[in-house]
Order: structure tokens, then sequence, then C-alpha cells
């Protein structure tokens, strides 16, 4: 391909407008109904229903900002509006990755708005058709993408000297996730130097404000909960698990004497280090485009925690990057590096799940699946980052050309890579309709396991029997109102029973005097631990109305560790039912005036 | 004192030490090896089945530490004696997930040895042991268990309830009638076995994929 044929490929994009970014966004919205990661999906499905349905608080049980918090439940709207929509599964799909899907535009639209003249379209494609983008957004189900409009956002008002503004936009993207708030050193470095020490402190300020706006709302009176999970990650039993996304998993096999709290320090550090090495001169739009590119792959490669979804944090920047610096290299290593993270995730949860809630299970995507050890995925995804930034930093060290046939060759794989995944999916998709569609879906079985609790308890020897404490402050919540406490149930869950007396809330009970059920799920986590439970005893009516902090006393104790778990199940299923027999403004109407309800006193003090 | 005899002294203390502490490791990793005997703490559970033993027994069942003349010795004591009901249910969780195919060849063996010698109490406690760690055994297994020929009869409430049969060979074997219900009788093998009355299995699997079905077992063959 001669010099001239190059350009007229970028050109002949252009030319064609926005029709390319149409047509692969019509590709995704076609696909985006029919696939999603089951737990992750069903979990946001799930905060929707209890807040329409059960009235919780939108704050309770969630676990990002404000931002992703809205957009769940705008998307799900409709659904509260006809609860007889609950299990109308593409349609709930379609509407809850909508908003990723506008932001992955948006982020496109940014991109080639700032990719300089000529050569916009090929940058906006790059990143549609990136591997990570198209399986996240379309596949998966993240929110992911809505963090990356606003961090590409920030990083690109902060190339065009809008600090202000930028600071807005990523105090806005803290809010859906916090890893935007990554490149805020970097912004007020380049404040401080192209423009000035106030300008910087107004940053600040800016990012301050509306990151505590859209986060707040999220955490205010949930601090302990927050601080306990950090601590639990950061110094407590999860602290000593590295995913296996992560390269670290490879450092922590060969360096056992690295610890997690180093390896935290270095998602840290990485950014900071980046931003004040501009300090050093009047960083012009490469030198910011490079670093947060830097930045975000540091903050994915060497996060302990790192999931193959999390991979899509380095495609916006990635592509701002080679946009701004025309570097085609870079953008291929970057379509790589995607690519392996969506292998990684096939290699670890396998691709048939993503048929699972509109399906069920038994079509396995043939053209989707592990085919090489994820011990060496990780290998190619930590060489991938290492050449990537090496790639970056090669116009620093020895003067390289602009060559165009490197950019239409990063478009060509990425959109090569994309185009196969979204083949391999429609076909396993048409199959699982005809093959699979009159079985049962998974849609509502994973409703049910997301909205089963289970608590071990904290054992006390009192007499000859035991003193069981069941704390489970932070995940009963929901069944403090009015409209949930009904929909809950509570069930001692044995691993095998052996017949005993309990005794609950000063009354003797025999548990095999009350309904029980056999269980077919193998086990339950509990506490970060595996518990298997084969046979359960209705405590509903005993334990009603549900506390915070349950204490049973069993005669004589168990034996088998961790055992009898205390199951709180909440039928979501069964709210929405009774939901659709009331129009929409008139639950909200009942919700605001709760005395003509049924009180149940006591349920949470 | 000299330089020399110093340094003469200080390396034959060194030398002592090194030789003693040698030979006492050595000796450790010996008596980490099998052993050919019953382990002591599977002695003093066989002898008394209490919870202090079965406390013992769970730690070193945890670390590895069962050979099979212990693991027959711990069987036999559950198939033999009367022990309290909670021992036996810990005793099956840590069978099942320390020793899971021995356990069941040693309880087959008690079993069939039962049966000869009609000891009916003995047969009715191996079979409920036998209950108990299928119920414990995880949906995705697939190895086969061997319980052909077993007097499996037990009435208890949890039998045949959402378990995971898969591969399971119950030919020649006697059941109770009972209706079981969500269990996976995929490839489980039912030639010869007898149930001395209805026997029904509802939303039950026989084939992967398969759908939940309901059948009876009729003369050694499960019909809709």
């Amino acid at each position: 391909m001669d010099a001239g044929s190059r350009n007229r490929v970028e050109s002949a994009l252009d030319r064609c407008g926005w029709w390319p970014i149409a047509l692969v966004l019509a590709f995704d919205a076609a696909l985006l109904p029919w696939l999603a990661h089951p737990y992750d999906v069903t979990a946001f499905l799930t905060h929707a229903d209890r807040v329409f349905f059960a009235h919780v608080r939108p704050a309770i049980l969630w676990p990002y900002g404000g931002v992703a918090l809205a957009a769940v439940l705008l998307s799900q709207l409709p659904v509260a509006a006809f609860p007889q929509l609950w299990a109308a599964v593409p349609l709930r799909l379609a509407l809850l990755k909508l908003p990723m899907l506008v932001a992955d535009a948006g982020t496109a639209l940014i991109i080639r708005r700032y990719a300089g003249p000529g050569g916009g379209t090929l940058w906006a494609l790059r990143y549609l058709l990136d591997p990570a983008v198209f399986f996240v957004t379309v596949a998966h189900g993240q929110s992911d993408a809505l963090a990356g409009v606003f961090a590409v956002a920030g990083i690109a008002l902060t190339l065009s000297g809008r600090f202000e503004w930028a600071a807005v936009a990523l105090g806005i993207g803290t809010g859906a996730k916090l890893y935007p708030a990554a490149f805020v050193p970097l912004l007020l470095v380049v404040a401080y130097r192209n423009g000035s020490p106030k300008r910087a402190l107004a940053s600040a300020a800016y990012f301050a404000v509306m990151a505590a706006c859209t986060v707040v709302p999220v955490v205010a009176g949930r601090t302990a909960a927050f601080a306990g999970a950090f601590a639990n990650n950061s110094f407590g039993a999860e602290s000593h698990r590295v995913d296996s996304a992560s390269p670290w998993a490879l450092l922590n096999a060969i360096a056992p004497f690295l610890r997690p709290a180093l390896e935290d320090l270095a998602v840290v550090i990485v950014p900071v280090a980046l931003a004040l090495a501009e300090l050093r001169h009047r960083p012009q739009r490469v030198d910011i485009a490079r670093a947060a590119m830097v930045s975000a792959v540091a903050l994915v490669m060497l996060d302990p925690g790192a999931h193959p979804p999390f991979y899509l944090w380095i495609a916006g920047p990635l592509v701002l990057y080679c946009a701004v610096a025309r570097d085609g290299v870079v953008s291929a290593i970057g379509a790589l590096l995607s690519a392996t993270a969506v292998a990684m995730q096939f290699c670890q949860e396998g691709s048939e799940e993503y048929l699972l809630l509109n399906f069920g299970t038994g079509v396995v995507p043939g053209a989707l699946r592990c085919v090489v050890p994820n011990a060496g995925l990780l290998v190619a995804a930590a060489v991938l980052a290492l050449a990537l930034v090496v790639a970056a930093y090669r116009p620093l060290l020895l003067p390289v050309g602009s060559r165009s046939a490197a950019r239409v060759a990063a478009l060509v794989a990425a959109a090569g890579i994309s185009a196969y995944l979204g083949i391999a999916f429609a076909v396993a998709i048409v199959m699982a309709a005809f093959l699979n569609g009159s079985k049962a879906l998974g849609f509502e079985g994973e409703m049910r396991l997301l909205n089963t609790f289970a608590i071990d308890p904290a054992v006390r020897r009192i007499g000859d029997g035991c003193e069981l404490t069941y704390d489970a402050a932070d995940i009963i919540v929901y069944a403090g109102n009015d409209y949930a406490a009904p929909y809950a149930t509570a069930a001692l869950g044995y691993t095998l029973y052996s017949p005993e007396t309990i005794v609950v809330r000063d009354r003797s009970v025999d548990p095999e005097r009350l309904a029980e059920r056999f269980e077919n799920i193998d086990v339950r986590t509990v506490a970060q631990r595996d518990v298997r439970v084969t046979r359960e005893f209705d405590v509903s009516g005993p334990l009603r109305p549900f506390r915070f902090v349950e204490r049973i006393e069993e005669r004589p104790c168990s034996l088998i560790a961790g055992t009898p778990v205390l199951l709180y199940r909440f039928d979501i299923a069964g709210a929405a039912r009774d939901a659709a027999r009331q129009p929409f403004w008139e639950r909200f109407r009942q919700a605001r005036n709760s005395t003509e309800l049924r009180r149940v006193k006591g349920s949470v003090p | 004192m000299t330089g020399g005899r110093a340094v003469v002294s200080i390396a034959l203390v060194w030398s002592v030490a090194l030789t003693a502490g040698c030979a006492r490791y050595t000796q450790r990793i010996d008596l980490a090896g099998p052993q050919p005997s019953l382990a002591p703490f599977a002695i003093a559970f066989e002898r008394n089945p209490s919870v202090v033993t079965l406390e013992a027994l769970h730690r070193h069942m945890r670390l590895g530490g069962v050979d099979r003349a212990s693991l027959d010795a711990i069987v036999g004591a559950i198939a033999n004696k009367d022990i309290e009901p909670r021992i036996v249910a810990a005793a099956a969780v840590d069978l099942a997930t320390y020793a899971w195919g021995d356990s069941f060849a040693t309880l087959r063996l008690d079993n069939l040895h039962a049966q000869r010698a009609r000891s009916l109490r003995t047969v009715a406690r191996t079979a409920d042991l036998a209950w108990s760690m299928l119920a414990l055994r995880a949906a995705y297994l697939i190895q086969p268990v061997d319980l052909s020929g077993m007097d499996l009869r037990d009435r208890s409430q949890f039998v045949g309830q959402s378990m995971n049969l898969r591969s399971v060979n119950f030919s020649g074997s006697r059941l109770s009638p009972a209706v079981w219900h969500d269990c996976n009788l995929t490839w489980a093998s039912f030639v010869r076995a007898r149930a001395g009355g209805a026997l029904t299995c509802d939303r039950c699997f026989w084939e992967p994929g398969g759908q939940p079905q309901r059948k009876t077992f009729v003369r050694g063959r499960w019909l809709s």
C-alpha cells in the first residue's frame, strides 16, 4: 500500500461522515440484548428491582458511585412503570446497556474531535471496535464505559487547556467508578504548568466538589461498611488474593515476599509519578495524552484485583493518545492487549455464561473456547503492556515517522477481532434460540441466587449448648421496610443435619417441626469460605420481624464448622408480581404515606 | 586460648550441633512418612468416638494424615457403635471431604460383611453414612461411585433429596421405597437393584442436559 492510498483510507472514512460510526453502533445494539454476564448484570437489575418493588433506599447495598446508580435506575424505569416486564430479559438487558452504548459513542466522538485534522473517523472507529470496548459494553454489561467517557473527556479537556471543565468531568466520572480520579494529579500538574497555580487550585476544588456530589450521597451513612470493605481488601482476608487477570499473580509466584499493600501502593504511585514528571516542562498535548495513557495502563496492570473487564479502562486513554500522536504502533499493541483480556475472561469463566440469562445452560460458543492457559495469557498481557509503554515513549528516544499503514493496520486488527467476537456470539445466539429455547431460563435462578444472603455464626459456648450470633447488619437492611419485609424469608441451613433443639427469641423450637427444603446448590460462599448446605429449615416465622443481629441457641452444639448458616432470601419475583397489580403512581404515593401500610414494628432497630 | 584452638573448638561445637540437628531432622522426616500401623488418633476414635477424639481426627484428616488402615478403623467404628448423630455427621463431612473414594470402598465392604453376618444395625449405620456422604457430593462431580450389592435401605427424610447420583453404581443394591426429588441420575446403574415398594424420582435427570422428569423404579428400570 503506498502512502497516497493509505491517506486515502483515512480520508475516505472521514468522507463517509457518521455512517461508519452509526453502523458499528447498530451492530452493537443488535447484539447487546442477547448477551450478559449473569452475575454482574443480575446484580444491577436486582438492585433496581429492590428500589422499584420493595422501596429500598437506592444507596443501600450499592457498591459504586451515584452516576452509575442513576444510570441503572433510569435505564430500568420502564420496568418500574410496568412490572410485567420484569422477566423480559432481552428488553431489560438492552435498557441496562443503553447508557453504556451511549457512553461509548460519546467517547468515540470526543476522540474524533481531538484527533486533529483528518483521520478522526478512523480513531473513533478504532475505539468503538476495540475488543475490550465491544466485549464489555455489548457482551458483559458492566458500567465501565460510563466512567470511561468522563475519564476521556477529562483528559481531552486537559489537552485543550480547559482545566476546570476537565476537573468537573473527572469528578463526575469518579461517581461512576473511582478510577477517573487517577488522572487528577496529571490535571493539576498540567493546570499548574500550562495555566497557573490558581487554576490548579480551582481545578482541585471543582474536582472535590463534583466527586463529593456524586459519591457522598451513596457513601453517606455507610462509611463503616465501605471502610470495612476497604480494610478487608487491603489488609484483611481478601488482601492476599490476587485476581487471575492481574500480572501480580505471575510475580507473586516467583516473588512471594511481595505484599498486597505494596501492590496497592504501586497503583497510586505510578500515576502520581507520571504527573510529577510533567513538572519538568510545559507539557504538550502528546505529553499529556501519553502520561494519561500510561497511567491507565498502570492502573489496570498493577491492580491486584483487576478483572478482565477492567482492561476497558485502558482503551479510551490509549486511543485518545494514538489519535493525538497519530501512533499506529501503540494502537495495534493496544488492540492485542484488549483481545488478550477478552481471552482471559473466556478462560477464567467460560464464554457460555454470556448466554445463560436469555437461553439457559447448554450452548457453548464453539469459536470462543479457551485455547491458551490463563498463565500464558497473563504473560502475554504483561509483555504487551510493557511493549505498549516502550512504544509510547519511543518518539522521545529516536525519531520515528508517523506511518498511516500502522494506523490502518491497527484499525483492521481491532475490527477483525471484534467482528470475530460478534459473529461467534451471533452464531451462538441463533443456535441457542433454536436448540435451547425451551429450557428453563437462567434469569430467575440467577435472581434467586443474588437475593439469597448467607451468614455464618459467631459461636460462643454456653453450658451444654452454643450461642450462635448472626450479624447481618449490612445485608438485611432491605427487610426493615414495610414493602420489602413481607418478601423476605429466613432459613437455617445445615451441611448435614443432626437432631438438635434451637432457642429463638426465648422460644424453644424443634427444627424438624419446621418446614424444610433440600438445596440443590453445591456451596454458598459465606465470609469468603465455601459452606455446603444440604438441608434447610424455615425460621421466617420465629425470626419476624427481622433484626440486624440475631442470636440463636442450639443444643447440642454442631460439630461442623460454620453451620448452621442463616439464609435470608428476598422474593424479588413475588415483589414484582404484586407491584404489577397497582399503577406506578399509586405505589409510590403509598410509599410516601407509610402510615397506611402495615408497620413491621421493630424490624430493624 | 590461642586463635587456632578457638577456631578448632568452634568448629567442633558446630559439627556436633549440625550432626545432632541433621539426625533429629532425618528422624522427623521418617516419622512423617506413611505408617503401616494404625494412627493414634484413629485408634483413639475407634475406642471412644467422642467430641474430643473427633476433633483430633478432624485435625489430622485436614492435614492429609489418614492412611487406609486408619480409615477402615474410623468407618468401622461408625458402622459398629452407637455414636451420637452429630459426631457421625461431622465425621461424614470429613470423610467426604478428605477421603471420598477410600471411604466409600470401606463402607461398601463393611456393609457387605454386615449383610452376610446379618448384623442389621451395622447395615443400617453404613447405609445412613453412605447416604450422608452422597448428600454432600458436589453437583459437578462425575467420577463413578460403587455401591453395588449394598443394602442401602434408609427411611431418613434426606435420602434422595437434591443429590448428585451421577455414575453411582446401585447394581444389586437394596433401596427403600420413597419419593426422591431433584436428583441427577445420569448414568447411574440400577441393574438388579431392588426397592421393597414404590420408588419414584420427581424432577430428576437421567441424561446430560435433559429435561427434569418424574419416573418410577420398576424391576430395575426407571419408567415414565
